[in-house]
């Protein structure tokens, strides 16, 4: 592993006060993403080589899994919990008046285990974890351990990086599981207890439109976030610039490139399971 | 011992005076050149050290011969093997035979000091005798390499940031020294430090020296280190202060050699004297 030129943002080179028109500033971003796709590909197939050839590295991962799991856990719990309400608060008004109050179950469940259950597991993982894995790396970078590695003839990618792909592939499902149940818990209950809708009306419309494909939908999209928002991080923080700033802007590079990946990922892994759903059983009936 | 030759070294032959050799060797990053055309011999159990002004490319060059930063042209032979053709695996496997100690230590802050000296040992792509030593016998192998550099009372279980700058500098060499390397690489030892904590830096590593008979290359902007513990000096000069043809290397021999050295630039260098260059950054 060659690590990258310190100057890799030949942007910095330019002279302060000499502004660039509005076309070259244009074309500079255009290249400069161009070059952060490009490599980001190659990243991933680093990755992928690692994977394939050699044993995990076990303790990188117990403790990249502790931080993903473990410590993400009540975060992602308590998020769940407050969108299941929200949801019930913001669904009663609609539903009560065409009577249709006792079917809220259905809608808040379903939307939680199919869309906010996944995206929001994953957002606050984003946001938690994410970050996190690119400033730490970013320092890592700065203060010359990854070179440091490679000097001592350790690859890092993958010894820090593969790991943590790992434990944020393996968790993220748990997590969401866990948002999903939150989120069921703390709709109902808000909708039973506060807006005293009958408990068994509540889950027995939601028995019959909420399947296991749905949950597996969740599970199913929650695994591509998951590899997204471990392989931005990490590839922000192997490619911080010098400086505070540089890990700062690693950090928010990686969260803000997440988020958007997982709704562009969301929208398009949504499509594709529902046109997958729809070729097996046309019908539109329960596949479990 | 700039000399270039002109004709392709062998790597198939069987023994070479020279552990690292570098064949017009040149780095670019984006426009800027940092190194060009540095053709170096550096010979079995020798110590260079290579001076220089900042940013003049000493680091960037000290990177390319282990494989840490790949040249723009130009190839590194270490052990008469090119680094530029080697596999991952066996890239891996000729670094383990070389130590780094990096300017602020590169010490891993998530591992105690312990582990960062055991973690070559742990690690390492070469199979040597010593990493593959039973658990206890390691740890044994850091205990003696603290006691080596200095620091018989330290807690292994104490974390590198609860470590003064000296302190950190000799668990660095510590590691770097674990798996008795062929070479080992200073990136300005004894930068940031008191003079005693730096002539303790310059001892361990003349002392390392002899006792492993290791190859060492430092570079450093401080004299007297160069001086003490070098007994070849090599001055880079910034190429945007060359002309076209003029060499990188401005200097090149025995450390006795250097105050009777008439080039000018050198003389300001070691006399560490701004000169004109107060008149180009416009202060006077």
């Amino acid at each position: 592993m060659v690590s990258t030129p310190e100057i890799s943002n030949p942007s910095e080179s330019v002279e302060l006060n000499k502004q660039p028109s509005l076309l070259t500033a244009v074309v500079q971003r255009l290249d400069r993403a161009t070059f952060v796709v490009g490599d980001l590909t190659l990243f991933v197939f680093q990755i992928l080589s690692w994977i394939s050839s050699r044993k995990l590295r076990r303790g990188t991962f117990i403790k990249a899994a502790y931080q993903i799991g473990v410590l993400s856990l009540p975060v992602v719990g308590l998020t769940g919990m407050f969108i299941g309400m929200v949801l019930a608060v913001q669904s009663f008004f609609q539903f009560s008046q065409i009577g249709m109050e006792s079917r809220m179950g259905a809608v808040i469940n379903l939307t939680l285990v199919r869309e906010l259950g996944p995206v929001l597991a994953a957002t606050m993982l984003a946001g938690r974890v994410g970050s996190a894995m690119a400033a730490e790396l970013g320092t890592m970078r700065v203060t010359e351990q990854i070179d440091a590695l490679n000097s001592m003839g350790v690859n890092p990618i993958h010894f820090l990086v593969v790991p943590r792909v790992f434990a944020a592939l393996l968790l993220i499902p748990i997590l969401t599981l866990m948002a999903d149940f939150m989120g069921i818990l703390g709709g109902f209950a808000y909708s039973h207890y506060i807006l005293h809708i009958d408990a068994h009306q509540y889950f027995e419309f939601s028995s019959q439109y909420v399947t296991g494909f749905d949950l597996l939908t969740g599970i199913i999209k929650s695994l591509f976030f998951g590899a997204c928002i471990a392989i931005v991080s990490c590839y922000f923080g192997f490619h911080s610039n010098r400086g505070a700033q540089g890990v700062g802007n690693a950090a928010t590079a990686a969260f803000v490139t997440s988020f958007v990946m997982i709704l562009a990922m969301d929208l398009i892994v949504g499509i594709s399971l529902d046109k997958l759903y729809y070729y097996f059983n046309p019908a539109g009936a329960s596949l479990f | 011992m700039t000399d270039v030759p002109n004709t392709m070294v062998d790597t198939n032959s069987t023994f070479s005076p020279n552990l690292v050799e570098t064949h017009e060797l040149n780095m670019r990053f984006g426009t800027k050149q940092v190194l060009r055309d540095l053709s170096v011999k550096i010979r079995h159990g020798q110590t260079v050290a290579i001076i220089g002004e900042s940013g003049c490319g000493k680091t960037v060059f000290l990177k390319t011969l282990v494989g840490l930063l790949q040249p723009t042209d130009g190839f590194v032979l270490f052990d008469q093997q090119d680094l530029a053709i080697q596999s991952e695996q066996d890239l891996a496997a000729l670094r383990s035979r070389t130590g780094f100690v990096f300017q602020n230590s590169a010490l891993f802050d998530s591992l105690t000091v312990g582990e960062n000296i055991l973690f070559p040992l742990m690690h390492a792509s070469s199979k040597s005798s010593r990493t593959q030593l039973a658990p206890a016998d390691q740890w044994q192998l850091v205990r003696q390499a603290v006691k080596e550099v200095g620091l018989p009372k330290i807690s292994l279980t104490q974390y590198p940031a609860d470590l003064s700058g000296g302190m950190r500098k000799r668990v660095g060499l510590a590691r770097a020294l674990i798996l008795q390397p062929e070479l080992v690489l200073y990136d300005e030892p004894t930068t940031g430090l008191d003079p005693i904590v730096s002539d303790i830096i310059n001892e361990l590593i003349m002392r390392s020296r002899l006792k492993h008979r290791i190859t060492s290359i430092l570079v450093t902007h401080d004299m007297k280190t160069a001086r003490k513990v070098a007994d070849r000096i090599l001055m880079l000069y910034p190429l945007e202060r060359l002309n076209e043809h003029e060499s990188q290397i401005i200097f090149d021999g025995p450390p006795s050699e250097l105050e009777h050295c008439t080039d000018p630039r050198v003389q300001q260098f070691i006399q560490g004297e701004a000169g004109n260059r107060l008149q180009e950054l416009d202060i006077i």
